[in-house]
């Protein structure tokens, strides 16, 4: 009977837990984790040619614990309110870090406003991430989707809970950050981690990069229709009749964006307050930045459709033939490259050849990059 | 009475020292470099239409430019570095507010005296546009400012980015319809740098800050020696062949008559 009534009790006790937090509660006072190794390894970074410096918080080293744990973090559904929807779900390597889709799904199937930025190279922006460059850094964009009520749907708090109680995570933020209690695991640390690992998303080893930046020997490396493509891509009126005038926006050397915004006119507005969306003019509250979006890589833009921040077209022809066309007019449109480029249909396929030089599939199958629970 | 001896000798050796250190450095003051953007004098908004001299109208959509070696130099010929390089850009002041708001360099803790000259350059000297800027530490201007300003095909930073639409077809409204002119300057290589002197007494006193406003009038970086620049004529609107810089360069050296110290 006494048996019987503890039972009961214990029963009891644990039925408005599991309803509040779906799941075993740990200790109120946490979980002591001292009795697992702190050793951190520091992370190798090794820069490939032609890239900038990494500007790595101070807060923030890289280490071999701290990138496993992003990793995790980052194909982990836990991140979510129902654990149906991921980082990776929005961001899959086998998409070059993106999803293939023009709007990203969310938890319930909610569908978002703006197409998911392939992970590329993502360390070395530092002018703003998102299609609007809300975030100032990996670690703070890191901490938006969760929150967000069509990505995640989730609160920090809960998610801070679930990480708390999961052994696995007590284990692998201590191994990462040194903690000495379950309790002391936090979003904050959970960004970092997240951040750590998207800073080794690295892309080095395109075509591209072994004919500019690899000093590849090979004379037929590139095409004639490749180097025609360059030509255009550069605006190189010595080599070529026409100019592409895509490097404005996407040069940076090796990371093949300027880092920076623009009104590339694909929107038909009547005046700069018409824009569906207003792009980076909803973050500086300037009207001359409404309908700029970041600049995006074109590093494997092959394998990234369908293109802009709303997906609206599925191929490099469709977009080519947008710049080819000149787009829409309004006073903040980038005029350098939002013109008529009068290019032949040999021009074109020129200019897509020469994109198809970024593509990287050792950057989709590096295995380092790819789902840890698979 | 040793302690005493001790005591005095650490005395004369901490004012000695506090000494040495004033005289080392000397009295010094703060400068600031001010630059405003304007247009034919008024203050410069991006993305409006101005009356160009031909009679058509122009939008002017961007500006932007290195400045670099910018010292000050006394009679001796004795130089004192103010600015290695920065980047200035002007492209968002889109309201008057802050067209009229100058773009501010500081300098700090530079010696007191007379001085007869001021030295700036315009644009990235060669020593450090052949240098590999990426390796830079974050926050070095050149470091910072690669993706945007480092153009791959020539090997050079961009010193002058200057862009816009013309009215070629003077219908009064800018399109990007084909009949329209965009034009887009964009100016470097080593060749076209350029080194500027504004011989003037310049008096630097102690402990204040002194203001050395400048002012860059875009209309004049477009006065060439041949007269206006002919943005009708479609073979000078841009300057990106790297093989033909002789416009990038005329118009770099164009600053002498738009850059003024006030």
């Amino acid at each position: 009977m006494k048996h019987y009534f503890l039972l009961f009790f214990v029963a009891m006790a644990l039925v408005p837990a599991c309803k509040d937090d779906d799941g075993p509660q740990p200790p109120a006072d946490g979980v002591d984790l001292t009795d697992i190794p702190y050793s951190p390894t520091a992370y190798q970074l090794e820069l490939p040619p032609g890239f900038p410096s990494m500007n790595i918080p101070a807060d923030n080293p890289l280490t071999e614990q701290g990138i496993d744990l992003g990793r995790h973090l980052f194909f982990d559904p836990i991140l979510s309110v129902d654990s149906t929807i991921s980082c990776a779900s929005c961001h899959d390597p086998k998409f070059s870090f993106t999803d293939g889709k023009a709007f990203s799904t969310g938890v319930d199937g909610q569908i978002g406003t703006r197409s998911s930025m392939a992970i590329i190279n993502a360390a070395f922006f530092e002018n703003g991430l998102f299609w609007d460059g809300r975030a100032a850094s990996l670690e703070d964009q890191a901490l938006q989707p969760v929150e967000n009520p069509i990505e995640m749907a989730e609160s920090w708090d809960n998610v801070e809970k679930k990480l708390r109680r999961h052994p696995l995570y007590q284990k692998k933020f201590r191994e990462a950050f040194g903690i000495k209690n379950s309790k002391e695991i936090t979003r904050d640390l959970a960004a970092k981690a997240i951040a750590q690992f998207e800073r080794i998303l690295i892309s080095a080893n395109s075509k591209f990069d072994k004919k500019f930046y690899q000093n590849d020997p090979d004379p037929f490396l590139f095409s004639d229709l490749e180097t025609d493509g360059y030509f255009i891509y550069f605006d190189d009126l010595s080599n070529s009749q026409v100019a592409g005038h895509c490097a404005h926006c996407h040069d940076g050397g090796p990371l093949l964006t300027s880092d920076d915004y623009f009104n590339n006119g694909i929107e038909d507005v009547a005046t700069l307050d018409d824009f569906p969306d207003p792009g980076r003019g909803a973050v500086t509250g300037k009207r001359s930045d409404n309908g700029k979006f970041r600049a995006p890589t074109l590093r494997n833009i092959a394998l990234t459709a369908p293109y802009m921040h709303d997906g609206r077209f599925q191929t490099l022809e469709e977009v080519v033939d947008h710049y080819n066309s000149g787009g829409h007019f309004v006073e903040n449109v980038n005029a350098q490259s939002i013109q008529p480029l009068h290019l032949s249909e040999y021009d074109k396929q020129a200019l897509i050849a020469f994109l198809n030089t970024f593509t990287d599939t050792n950057f989709v199958n590096n295995p380092l990059f790819q789902n840890p629970f698979e | 009475m040793k302690l005493l001896k001790a005591a005095s000798l650490l005395f004369f050796a901490i004012i000695l020292a506090t000494g040495c250190k004033d005289d080392d450095s000397g009295p010094s003051a703060t400068v600031n470099l001010n630059f405003l953007a304007t247009y034919d004098g008024n203050p410069l908004v991006f993305q409006q239409t101005y009356d160009y001299p031909d009679g058509h109208k122009l939008l002017i959509q961007k500006l932007d430019f290195y400045i670099s070696n910018v010292a000050l130099i006394d009679a001796n010929g004795n130089k004192t570095e103010l600015v290695d390089v920065d980047f200035l850009d002007f492209t968002e002041n889109t309201s008057l507010a802050e067209a009229e708001t100058p773009l501010t360099i500081t300098a700090t803790k530079i010696p007191a005296g007379s001085y007869t000259n001021l030295q700036i350059g315009i644009g990235v000297p060669a020593n450090l546009n052949n240098e590999d800027a990426n390796k830079l530490p974050v926050g070095n201007p050149l470091r910072d400012t690669y993706n945007a300003q480092f153009w791959s095909d020539w090997g050079s930073f961009i010193f002058l980015k200057s862009e816009g639409i013309y009215d070629n077809d003077n219908d009064g409204t800018i399109e990007n319809n084909g009949e329209d002119h965009p034009f887009g300057h964009h100016c470097g290589t080593n060749e076209s740098y350029v080194l500027l002197n504004f011989n003037k007494p310049i008096e630097v006193v102690a402990n204040e800050t002194l203001d050395l406003n400048f002012s860059v009038d875009w209309l004049q970086l477009y006065n060439h020696d041949s007269g206006m620049h002919d943005f009708s004529d479609p073979t000078k609107l841009y300057t990106h062949n790297p093989n033909d810089l002789t416009l990038a360069k005329q118009i770099m050296a164009n600053f002498v008559k738009a850059l003024s110290l006030n």
